[in-house]
Formats: C-alpha cells, structure tokens, sequence
C-alpha cells in the first residue's frame, strides 16, 4: 500500500505539473488514490495548508514570479493561472501578498519569503515527525549589534549546506574572539531583484567593545514584537525557516512586508566543531493585521 | 479485511452540520479541528438538555457522517453531520438540523485504535471497491459510534464501524 508520504508527493507534483489548468481539489485527491475526507486530512497534516488553500498560493506565487519575470499584462498572467477575472485575481493577490499587482510589478523586488515555493520532501518529513514547534510572542528592543566587515554573507541559497557550513565558520569566528551572544541576523537584499538573503553575523555589543573600530561595523535589531520558535538544532535551522516561512508565516496575516528574522546562538568552545551546537532561538517579525 | 454487507432502511438522522474543509486549522485527531469542535459544541447542547434530547433518541449510539455536496470536488470542501437516529422530526429542537439518508446497502468496516487514526476504512474501501463489482451508491458514508467507542482520550482502546452505501454494478 502507497504510504501516506507517497501519496501526497504524488498529489503535489501532479499540482506543480497544473498550475495553469483548471483542476479541481477532487482531481488531487484522485491522483493521490484516497477518498476526500483521507486528502484532506493527510493534506492539511503533511503540507500545513489545505489543499485548495495550496493551490492558490502556489498560483498566486507563480503568478507573482510572472509579474516581476516577464512583460506579460496583468490579466494574462491572472487567466494564465485560472482565476476567473483580473479582480477575482487582485482580491486573492492583495490577501496573499497586502498589495496589488500593480504595485508588486512597481515595486520591483521579490521577497521570495513571502512566496509559497513547492514543499518537498524533507519538510513533509519534519512536519511528519516533528512535534511542530509553537512560537512564542517575544518584544526585543533595538539592541546594538557588532559585526565584523567580513562577516556578512550574501546568499542564493539559504537551505544548502554551503550557507550553513559558511554561518558556522563565522560563528566559530566570534566564539575565538570571546564573544558569548552570537545573533545572525537575515534580511531580503533588496538592492537586486534576486532570491538573495543577507546574513550578518556578530555578537550582541558588549561596553568593552563599543571602542572598536574598522573593520568593525554596527547594525541594530529592528525593535518590535518577533515569534520565537525554540530550541532548535543549528542542522535543523533550513527545515525550520521553512516550516516558519512556508507554513507558519502564510497562515498569520502578518502586517510586516519586510521581514527581519534573527538566530540567536548560544555555543560553548567545545563543541564548536561539533554538531550538537546549539541555536537557542529563531525569530521572525509577527504583527498580524486587524481581521 | 474484507467489509461485512448489510442492507438498512431509511435512516433518519438529527444534530449539527458543518461545511467546509474541517482540518484547515488541525489534521490530527484532536479536538483542535472543526470536526472536534462540532463535537464540543453538539456535547454541550447535549448535556445542557440532555432530558429533552434523550426522549427524542432512538437509540444510543452517534453518527458522524461525511456527505460530499456537487461543488466538493472544486475546492475539497464538504459537509460534516454528527447526530442521534430519531424516529420523526416533529419536535427538534431549532439548532438541529436533519437528515436523511436512504435505504441502502452498505460495506461496513470495524476499525479500532490507530486504525481510526489513521482512516484505514477509507483506504479498505477504496481498494475493496476496485476489485469487486459494486460502485458508491451515495456520495456519503458515516462512522458509527457505541458503547465500544471510549472517547477520544482513550481511542487506542475504542472501536467503531465505518459504514459506505454501496450499489452492484449494473
């Protein structure tokens, strides 16, 4: 018998393959092979979304790609992906994205955070094994932030193993240097229209470090109100950013189109070169809008 | 496992409804979801008149039923029906809603712990229908709930039938 796993990635590839067809969440239930009630349950369990809330998504997030990515109008790219009408379209858009087409496509930066990427499989298997980390509201003040010039790292590709194997050396840096609070801090850059995540390494500011000078920079965490989601494992840091940004994210109404996420690293000498290393705690920016 | 065929009559059912897609907001079987919801709230209307409601059971036992409307297919939404069997709908109390369903014959499953869990029925049916000559007679089917069925803090230990209308291909 085809497990459960199987069967939705069989069901989400067989959504990938019909993004711009009119498919219905009974046709995805049938390709999976299980009843609706089956579907809708394993769904929900495994994907974090329901699935006809997926499929929109997954269209509006390629639709949205089209608007930065081609020159295309606005009402073919809204027929495009099945939405009966530019306003059907612009409804649907504005909910996902808190704008407009018109003033994505203006706008002319991509925060692919915002958007639903397909799930693959190993956030299904940390949504199948895991016990889903529950966030918890935090207020962080706008603390200082020392950072080393060549400590900041611009990155295509924040799940590969490069982004943590490179985070970890810096991390590994500060720890030489006696810094004890290690933060990371993660913004869109947004002076390309790229996928690119900025990651600035450095230690929360201490007095006695207030005299350095080049190549030292400071920076300062965004004040406000963040979810914490901890402890977590620093192997674990990519499946949970993705948890966070594609399932827990997409579900709050988050007021913020910007999002400032932090990690913030406790780690002992010993075990820098180990992997038990710990994370203390991710965060991400959390102001919902008034429903 | 091979289902038990069993003919019944006209069943007439009367308690909450539910539509939509019940587990948008928690897939397990817990009482987070719209399905464990209704349940919350049918139980309290229960046990706040539970005189009243007695006199109006023919029996003991619940049903949960899953009714797909014309439209489920576009966006996997459907109906929710938990209830008691009722002899007439002559004195329902204004919150209920009825419903009935008709003679049919129907392929009954018994599931019991994390068979429930993991709606090993539904999966049963699915492939006993395959291999043999009946089709789904009606677009519903309903789990049936007695005194063998301990509560959804002891499931490991409970036992329910699944039940699923079916027709022999003509």
């Amino acid at each position: 018998m085809m497990s459960d796993r199987k069967r939705i990635l069989r069901a989400l590839a067989y959504i990938e393959e019909n993004l711009t067809e009119r498919i219905r969440v009974g046709d995805i239930a049938d390709e999976a092979c299980v009843s609706m009630f089956h579907f809708s349950r394993m769904f929900n369990r495994l994907v974090g979304h329901s699935p006809y809330d997926y499929l929109m998504r997954r269209r509006l997030s390629e639709a949205a790609k089209a608007l930065q990515q081609t020159d295309s109008k606005i009402i073919e790219i809204a027929y495009d992906y099945c939405f009966a009408s530019p306003e059907t379209f612009s409804r649907a858009f504005k909910r996902m994205f808190h704008c407009q087409p018109q003033e994505y496509r203006k706008a002319g930066v991509l925060d692919s955070r915002l958007l639903l990427h397909p799930v693959n499989e190993e956030l299904i298997e940390f949504m199948e094994s895991a016990d889903l980390p529950a966030p918890r509201k935090i207020h962080m003040d706008s603390e200082p932030v020392l950072f080393h010039a060549g400590m900041v790292h611009v990155c295509h590709d924040p799940k590969s193993e490069n982004w943590l194997h490179d985070v970890r050396q810096r991390i590994a840096w500060y720890a030489s240097q006696k810094h004890e609070k290690i933060v990371i801090m993660l913004s869109l850059d947004d002076t390309g229209k790229d996928t690119s995540l900025v990651s600035v390494v450095g230690s929360l500011e201490c007095e006695t470090n207030n005299s350095q000078r080049f190549p030292y920079g400071r920076t300062w965490i965004s004040e406000g109100q963040y979810a914490e989601f901890a402890p977590i494992r620093f192997k674990d840091i990519p499946v949970v950013r993705d948890y966070v940004l594609q399932v827990w994210n997409q579900r709050v109404n988050q007021r913020h189109r910007n999002l400032t996420e932090l990690l913030l690293v406790r780690l002992y000498e010993s075990q820098l070169d180990k992997k038990e290393t710990t994370v203390i705690s991710y965060m991400i920016s959390w102001s919902e809008m008034e429903q | 496992m091979k289902p038990v065929l069993t003919d019944k009559k006209e069943i007439l059912l009367a308690g909450y409804s539910f539509y939509g897609d019940p587990f948008n907001t928690g897939a397990s079987w817990t009482e987070e979801n719209e399905i464990g919801r209704l349940w919350s709230r049918f139980m309290a209307y229960f046990m706040k008149h539970r005189t009243e409601i007695e006199s109006l059971m023919s029996g003991k036992e619940w049903y949960e039923l899953h009714l797909l409307h014309e439209d489920t297919a576009e966006r996997g939404e459907y109906e929710v029906f938990i209830g008691f069997r009722v002899e007439s709908c002559d004195t329902l109390p204004l919150p209920f809603v009825l419903k009935r369903l008709p003679a049919t014959r129907y392929a009954v499953y018994t599931v019991k712990g994390d068979e429930i869990m993991s709606d090993k029925a539904e999966t049963m049916h699915r492939e006993w229908l395959q291999e043999h000559d009946f089709e789904t007679a009606h677009p519903y089917s309903f789990q049936f709930y007695d005194e063998r069925f301990k509560g959804m803090d002891k499931i490991r230990e409970s036992v329910l039938d699944v039940y699923f209308p079916i027709l022999e291909k003509s």
